[in-house]
């Protein structure tokens, strides 16, 4: 199976994702969001990137509804384009809503998945989660 | 020494091509190289260049294998790229052009392991290598679903932003297996009609089984030499005019849905920078359809504005022949492409199409008329490389 698989430059991620918190590089020195997380900022060059937790409210940028194998449950998946950390946008499921009701540009909050063991980001309509 | 100013593929090859070879990888890309070399007229001992594609995205085997395996005695120059094929070409092409060898070797090869479909995951013998850190954090997504695309959700980018349909990616579809009727390699010569296109099941919706290429095992390889030594051999020199990439800030698929047309544009304008032609001087045109989504930012790059691929593909479509041909006169992807050739490509079999168009050696589905040149787009937004090849 594939598991997600940590290193240094994305630990702090995935320990965030650990905790249920949404935690996104970001530059100490010019303040650009860095996702997915790196060790130096493209925008000024600088070594000094920290994470910082974010709140996860955002839009859906694009969608698809991958075929899963037998028995697994559907799933749809979306990118989130935050509205905390400008230009930072993730990739995870979105559930609770229904399929054809889902647009690009709909609002979105984060919610989180547990998958081979791991906690990880996923999204659900704002306003409504899940039952 | 004087150094070539041009070089030119001399001799192509390829293996079979299935969804189930009963062979390793590694077997397929020598019978591909070996036939290659004999194509060329070039002798064993005359090969000083191998060049494959071992990159991260399902790797194979690398030049040292190829070399223990036909037993090239003088090999001193090797090099290995990260797929897509013509990555892979430009790099034998700028060895002979350098002078660091004489008769470069290029393969590429492509193996249906347990990581590219749903199909293969239970097939021990098909244990896909160990990947790389999972960088753009899909793992847990792929492990759900088995075959997660980042294409789909480009497509339903391109649609929700350009009002393009399905319809309009069938055309594509359509189009390269009409093609694919006429050529042996092609794994998939059922023809289809649009409503074949339309009921065909979803991969990831919006993209079908149809809009995609299905994972195979397959290698495929060229010589190349320069130009003046291409002379003295037994087939007309396909000469490598340019070639041209684009590489944008944000070209993670899986971020960036945009990325692939910018990508694609980048690469049109740096490639035809390099030549003297403007992409309507092509003969014969070969997007890269790896995904019909990508065929469609290919083709708006190359002859259209962003979105005006839908408009393009419907004047170009023929009802009675169930083809594109665009501007009226140019065939595309006249082999079929990877959609009917299979994964076992990445575009590589529209550079053995287009040397055989161009050659006039396509047999049966020969592409009548003078035939000087060919456009031959190649990969994402991430990895592209495109070429120009004419004949003259
Ligand atoms: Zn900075």
């Amino acid at each position: 199976m594939a598991h997600t698989r940590r290193n240094y430059d994305t630990q702090p991620y995935w320990e965030g994702c650990d905790q249920r918190e949404l935690r996104i590089a970001r530059c100490a020195d010019c303040h650009t969001w860095i996702h997915f997380p790196r060790g130096v900022c493209p925008n000024c060059w600088s070594d000094d990137v920290r994470h910082e937790a974010v709140a996860g409210d955002g839009q859906v940028v694009t969608f698809s509804r991958p075929r899963v194998p037998d028995g697994a449950p559907p799933m749809v998946t979306a990118l989130v384009a935050l509205d905390a950390a400008d230009g930072v946008r993730v990739l995870g499921r979105l559930e609770g809503a229904e399929p054809d009701a889902i647009r690009v540009g709909m609002p979105v909050s984060l919610d989180w998945h547990e998958e081979d063991g791991q906690l990880v980001p996923q999204f659900v309509p704002s306003g409504g989660a899940p039952a | 020494m004087t150094r070539p100013d041009r070089a030119a593929i001399i001799g192509i090859g390829y293996s079979d091509i299935s969804r189930n070879s009963g062979t390793g990888p590694g077997t397929l890309i020598a019978r591909a190289a070996r036939a290659a070399i004999l194509d060329s007229g070039v002798a064993k001992e005359d090969i000083d260049g191998v060049v494959g594609v071992y990159g991260s995205d399902s790797p194979t085997v690398w030049p040292g294998y190829v070399v223990d395996s036909l037993g090239l005695p003088n090999v001193t120059w090797w090099d290995t790229a990260q797929p897509p094929s013509i990555v892979g070409l430009s790099s034998a092409a700028q060895a002979v052009l350098a002078g660091n060898c004489e008769y470069a070797v290029f393969y590429h090869g492509k193996y249906r392991w347990g990581s590219t479909s749903i199909a293969s995951k239970g097939d021990p013998l098909r244990e896909s290598p160990a990947h790389e850190m999972d960088p753009t954090f899909s793992n847990p997504l792929v492990s759900h679903a088995g075959s997660l695309n980042w294409a789909a959700r480009v497509m339903r980018h391109h649609m929700d932003r350009h009002g393009s349909t399905r319809e309009d990616f069938g055309k594509i579809a359509i189009n390269n297996r009409t093609h694919a009727l006429t050529n042996p390699r092609a794994l998939f010569r059922t023809p289809i009609k649009m409503g074949d296109y339309l009921a065909a099941p979803m991969i990831d919706e919006p993209m079908s089984l149809l809009d995609m290429d299905a994972p195979v095992d397959g290698a495929m390889a060229v010589v190349v030499t320069s130009l003046e030594r291409a002379l003295d051999g037994p087939h007309t020199p396909v000469v490598i005019e340019a070639f041209g990439s684009g590489l944008p800030i944000g070209s993670e698929g899986n971020l960036w849905p945009e990325a692939d047309g910018l990508a694609a544009r980048r690469a049109v304008a740096s490639l035809f920078g390099r030549t003297d032609y403007s992409p309507t001087d092509m003969d014969l045109a070969y997007p890269y359809d790896g995904f019909t989504i990508l065929t469609m930012l290919w083709l708006e790059a190359l002859f259209t504005e962003e979105g005006g691929g839908p408009e393009l593909l419907r004047d170009a479509w023929s009802e009675d022949e169930q083809v594109l041909k665009l501007f009226g006169r140019m065939p595309m992807c006249t082999s079929g492409g990877n959609l009917s050739e299979g994964r076992a490509t990445q575009g590589f079999g529209s550079v053995l199409e287009a040397v055989q168009q161009l050659r006039g050696t396509a047999g049966d589905r020969q592409i009548g008329g003078s035939l000087n040149t060919a456009v031959i787009t190649n990969g994402m937004a991430a990895t592209n490389r495109s070429t120009i090849l004419s004949v003259s």
